[in-house]
C-alpha cells in the first residue's frame, strides 16, 4: 500500500543519490551551489542533506568544499563482487597492458554507464580512465586524438559479467594488434573466474 | 497509529549505528537514518544478509526494510543474491571517488609499513569524524588484538591521534564539540595539553583510551597546510617508550605530508 511515508523514503534516497552522483571521478570537491546545480536540486535541500551526510561521514567537508567521504571509502572496500573480479583479472590485465603498451580497464555495469573497477596503467599516462571513472562513451566524431576503448565482454556462466577494455588515443590504437590480444585476455579472465567458483 | 510509527522510527534511529543524527525537524533525518542503518548492517555482515536479519539488527519493521532494500537494490547500492543482499557496485564506485581518503591511503601505505617495521608496533592513519577519529589505513604490530580495520572508530578526546589532530585543528567548533563532556578543571587541563602538543608536534595517550595501550601520534598536514588527520603508533604499555617513539612518529608524519603534497 502506498503511503506518504513510502513516497518520502523513495525521494530522499533519490535526492541523496543525486548529490553523491554529482561528484566527478576527477576528485575535485564541490560547493553546495555546484552540487545543487549538478544534482538538479534546490540549494536548501542540498544544504540540509549535505549536513547530515557530513555528520555521518558520507561526505567530507573542507571549508566550503565537499568531497565523497570516508564512510563511502570504507563501504567501497567491502564490496565483494568487484574484489572477486579484480583478483581474477589482475594478471591477464597486466599482461595485456604490457603486450599492447596501452592502459587496460575492467568495467562493470553501472546503470547506462560502465564503471571501471580495475585498471592496469602505463607509466606516464594521466588520461586513461581510473578506478571509479566510467568508460568513455562511443564517439562519433573523427577526432584523431580522442580517447577510445577497444572492448570485449568477459563471460561467466554464459552471462556477460564485465567488460575488458584497452584504451588509447584513436590514432594510436591498432585494432589488428589489439583485437586478438584483447579477445584472448577476456577468455582468460572468464576461465579464471570459472575455476574460482563464486559462492552465489 | 501515528504515535506507534513515531516510536518505531525513534527505536530505529536509536538502534542504528554510531553517528546517525537524531530527527529534529522531522522528515528527512529518520528516513535517511534508516537507509544508512541498513547499509551498515549489510557492511558488517560476513556474506549475504536477509531481510529478516536486517530487521533484527535495525529494529526497522520488515515491510519498510523490504521496501528500502528494494530501492537500494534498484540503485545498485545493494546487490541481491540467493542468500540475501550484499553491498553493491555503486558503493564501490563512490568509494573509489572518495578523493581524500583514497589520496591519503595511497600516500600512506609505504610510510605506514616502514614505521611499523622500525617500531614493531601498530601504525595507523586516522581522520576526524564528529567526536571520533576513524581509521583510514593501518599496519599491524606485535599485539594482534589491536585492530587494523578501516573505519574503526576511536574517541578523539582521549586518543593520541585525536589530540594530535585537535591541537592543530582550525575549526574551534570541532574542538568544542569533542571537549564538551569536560568540565572546569578538566577542560582547562585539556586546553593546556593541546597547547603542549602544538609545541612538541606530538601527542601521547598513556593508556586512557584503551587500558594498557600506550599511543604516540603526530598531526598529518594536508596540501593546504591544514591538518587532515593524524599518524599514530600504539602498543602495550609495558613495551612502548614514548620518548623513543616521538621523533619517529613526527618524522614519518612529515614524510607522509610531503608525499601528500606531491600526489
Amino acid at each position: 500500500m502506498r503511503t506518504a511515508k513510502w513516497t518520502q523514503s523513495v525521494s530522499v534516497l533519490d535526492r541523496v543519490s543525486a548529490i553523491l552522483n554529482a561528484f566527478p571521478a576527477g576528485g575535485d570537491g564541490l560547493t553546495i551551489t555546484e552540487i545543487a546545480q549538478r544534482a538538479g536540486l534546490p540549494k536548501s535541500t542540498v544544504s540540509r542533506l549535505a549536513r547530515n551526510l557530513v555528520e555521518t561521514g558520507y561526505l567530507d567537508r573542507d571549508g566550503d568544499v565537499h568531497y565523497l567521504g570516508i564512510r563511502l571509502y570504507e563501504l567501497g572496500l567491502n564490496v565483494e563482487e568487484p574484489r572477486r573480479l579484480r583478483e581474477a583479472a589482475g594478471q591477464a590485465m597486466r599482461r595485456l597492458s604490457a603486450a599492447t603498451g596501452c592502459c587496460v580497464q575492467l568495467a562493470v555495469d553501472d546503470g547506462d554507464r560502465k564503471l571501471v573497477i580495475a585498471s592496469a596503467r602505463v607509466p606516464g599516462d594521466d588520461s586513461s580512465p581510473r578506478v571509479g571513472d566510467w568508460l568513455p562513451d562511443e564517439l562519433d566524431d573523427a577526432d584523431e586524438g580522442a580517447l577510445v576503448c577497444a572492448t570485449r565482454p568477459v563471460i561467466e556462466q554464459g552471462e556477460q559479467i564485465a567488460i575488458l577494455a584497452v584504451s588509447a588515443r584513436r590514432n594510436a590504437l591498432d585494432p589488428q594488434l589489439v583485437d586478438p590480444l584483447l579477445r584472448a585476455s577476456a577468455l582468460a579472465v572468464g576461465r579464471r573466474l570459472a575455476v574460482r567458483q563464486p559462492e552465489r | 497509529m501515528a504515535g506507534n510509527d513515531m516510536t518505531r522510527r525513534d527505536r530505529a534511529a536509536n538502534r542504528s549505528s554510531a553517528s546517525v543524527p537524531r530527527a529534529d525537524e522531522g522528515a528527512p533525518a529518520p528516513v535517511l537514518a534508516r537507509v544508512l542503518a541498513i547499509l551498515d548492517v549489510v557492511k558488517n555482515a560476513r556474506g549475504a544478509v536477509s531481510i529478516v536479519d536486517i530487521e533484527a539488527a535495525t529494529g526497522i519493521p520488515k515491510s519498510t526494510t523490504a521496501r528500502v532494500v528494494g530501492e537500494l537494490v534498484d540503485q545498485r547500492y545493494l546487490a541481491r543474491g540467493r542468500a540475501g543482499v550484499t553491498l553493491g557496485v555503486k558503493l564501490y564506485g563512490l568509494g573509489a571517488r572518495a578523493t581524500i581518503p583514497q589520496r591519503i591511503a595511497r600516500a600512506a601505505e609505504p610510510v605506514v609499513r616502514r614505521l611499523a617495521a622500525s617500531t614493531g608496533e601498530r601504525v595507523g592513519v586516522w581522520v576526524q569524524q564528529g567526536v571520533d577519529m576513524v581509521s583510514l589505513t593501518a599496519f599491524p604490530g606485535r599485539l594482534p588484538m589491536l585492530s587494523t580495520r578501516v573505519g574503526m572508530r576511536s574517541p578523539a578526546l582521549t586518543t593520541a591521534s585525536g589530540k594530535a589532530y585537535l591541537a592543530f585543528c582550525d575549526d574551534q567548533a570541532v574542538v568544542d564539540r569533542v571537549s564538551a563532556p569536560l568540565d572546569g578543571g578538566d577542560a582547562q587541563r585539556f586546553r593546556h595539553e593541546l597547547a603542549s602538543v602544538r609545541r612538541s608536534v606530538v601527542a601521547t595517550d598513556p593508556g586512557v583510551a584503551y587500558l594498557g595501550i600506550v599511543a604516540v601520534a603526530s598531526p598529518l598536514m594536508g596540501r593546504s597546510g591544514a591538518v587532515v588527520g593524524a599518524l599514530s603508533v600504539a602498543g602495550p604499555a609495558s613495551g612502548m617508550e614514548p620518548n623513543r617513539m616521538s621523533p619517529l612518529v613526527r618524522s614519518a608524519s612529515r614524510t607522509l605530508a610531503d608525499r601528500l603534497a606531491t600526489v
